[in-house]
């Protein structure tokens, strides 16, 4: 695959369409904010059109924009003050039903590094030597923050929501 | 949890189609921009010109030199930019619109700031964030320093306007205001600060504080107490800076610096620890809180990963940038930008 480096309109709105929704969920958990989602992913979006990266598959491309997105994330919340609560009426507009908004509130108390690998390792099901390359840590970090955020989210799960 | 839940959840959030509408819009329209790039080296030619020559007093009080390097360096662009030269003077300084061009959805404005009654500024000279662009629509815009003038003590900057909605820039009146400067600014690096970390508490005070930021790939606020501070003698050797506080809190090395009168200045360091060998060691995190007195002053807190033996082969350092001067006053012009 070698995209050029000036797209045509039906080529950005494929790759929005292809990869928008994958980007906004990683987003979303991570920023707690529609509107710093929406930026985040707009900014991932246009770091890919900019530098119109080489890639050797789908999943390769796809593993990228994952990565773009997640760095994109850490520095917005770096520069944050106060990390935003997501409105629960917000949750629900971007689809999912009250049961998985108390999962998605008990997942975006658990703090950001571990956030990241759980929703790397659960919901993109990446093998822990992907999740290592694409947050820039060794697989025995990653083992650790999975096992530790996934203790995190079932104790604040279960205290706030059982 | 089961792990079906959590993958569950997430995977119901989608992206709304109007959002997905929008990124989509707006990335069509930067693409279409695109070609605006090839005359970005042309103005990085000719700020790096304005830099070189403006060591020369060729800026003085007056602009044609300015125009005269522009047809030198780029003439078609000279070409486009339209005479303004219209000023303001305010405590000894005058600010002054020299040109401005429109150039499909974004325009460029070239100002300077001269001390007519000393050397408040200079080749650091900085406006940060307190300059203000007031147009009839939503702009975004920044700010660069485009040369400098010793002998006349003044700088030139270039002021760059985007439209926000991509739409050409209408030719319409604005106004440039500044309310302050910074300038004198200094950067200190590699500093030592004699600080015994073989001696360090490991049972230090702590307290809760209210953050007012961070940074860091281990930085978490829920759990972060900062440093009571504990040093009686200020360690820091730069002036403005104090160390405060050192602490082992669970198995990690605190340092706490104090930045006086943060909200008067731009002045901030950054700290980090130095082996006998040469390597650096960066905090994984550090955070950041304004002291409780009202002061203006602030606190950096810095969190390094290490054990009690390793520490002792390191030495405190830091980088420290100061800006040493601000000068305030009321400047503001009124052009009218024509394409």
């Amino acid at each position: 695959m070698e995209p050029s480096s000036v797209r045509p309109a039906d080529e950005i709105e494929s790759i929005v369409h292809t990869y928008g929704t994958t980007l906004f969920r990683l987003c979303l958990v991570m920023l707690g904010s529609e509107s710093d989602a929406e930026d985040a992913v707009q900014d991932t979006i246009l770091t890919y059109l900019q530098k119109a990266p080489r890639f050797t598959d789908t999943g390769h491309e796809k593993a990228w924009l994952i990565t773009v997105a997640a760095n994109r994330c850490r520095d917005m919340r770096r520069r944050w003050a106060r990390h935003p609560q997501l409105p629960l009426e917000t949750l629900e507009r971007c689809g999912p039903d009250r049961e998985d908004c108390g999962v998605l509130e008990a997942l975006m108390q658990v703090p950001p590094r571990f956030r990241v690998v759980l929703i790397l390792y659960y919901v993109e099901e990446y093998p822990m030597e992907e999740i290592a390359r694409i947050i820039g840590r060794s697989v025995s970090a990653v083992k650790m923050r999975l096992q530790k955020g996934r203790r995190l989210l079932e104790e604040i799960y279960r205290k706030e929501y059982l | 949890m089961e792990d079906i839940r959590l993958k569950q959840a997430v995977q119901a959030i989608e992206m709304p189609r109007a959002m997905e509408e929008r990124i989509t819009e707006r990335l069509c329209r930067a693409a279409r921009r695109r070609p605006a790039r090839w005359t970005r080296p042309a103005v990085a030619v000719l700020a790096a010109a304005l830099s070189l020559t403006l060591a020369m007093p060729v800026l003085a009080a007056h602009v044609e030199p300015v125009y005269d390097l522009m047809y030198l360096v780029a003439p078609a662009m000279a070409q486009s930019f339209q005479p303004v030269r219209q000023s303001d003077q305010d405590n000894g300084v005058r600010m002054e619109v020299v040109s401005a061009r429109i150039q499909g959805d974004s325009a460029q404005i070239y100002l300077t700031l001269q001390d007519l009654e000393g050397d408040r500024v200079d080749a650091t000279t900085d406006l940060y964030d307190s300059y203000t662009v007031r147009t009839p629509y939503d702009t975004a815009g920044h700010c660069e320093q485009a040369g400098y003038d010793a002998e006349t003590s003044t700088a030139l900057f270039l002021v760059t306007l985007t439209h926000l909605e991509g739409q050409a820039m209408p030719g319409d009146k604005i106004t440039f205001s500044l309310r302050e400067f910074l300038s004198q600014k200094e950067e200190r690096t590699g500093i030592s600060i004699p600080a015994d970390l073989s001696a360090v508490s490991t049972a230090p005070a702590t307290q809760a504080v209210d953050l007012r930021g961070g940074s860091g790939e281990a930085f978490d606020e829920s759990s972060f107490r900062a440093l009571i501070p504990n040093l009686p003698e200020n360690a820091c050797p730069v002036e403005g800076f104090q160390l405060t506080s050192l602490g082992w809190v669970e198995g990690k090395l605190h340092v706490q610096l104090l930045v006086d009168d943060l909200l008067d200045n731009d002045n901030h360091a950054q700290l980090y620890l130095t082996g006998s060998d040469g390597t650096v060691l960066e905090p994984e995190a550090s955070y950041s809180f304004w002291a409780e007195n009202g002061s203006g002053d602030s606190y950096e807190e810095y969190v390094f990963s290490l054990s009690p033996e390793e520490a002792e082969n390191y030495r405190l350092t830091g980088d420290f940038f100061l800006s040493g001067n601000r000068t305030q006053g009321n400047w503001k012009v009124t052009f009218p930008l024509e394409g």
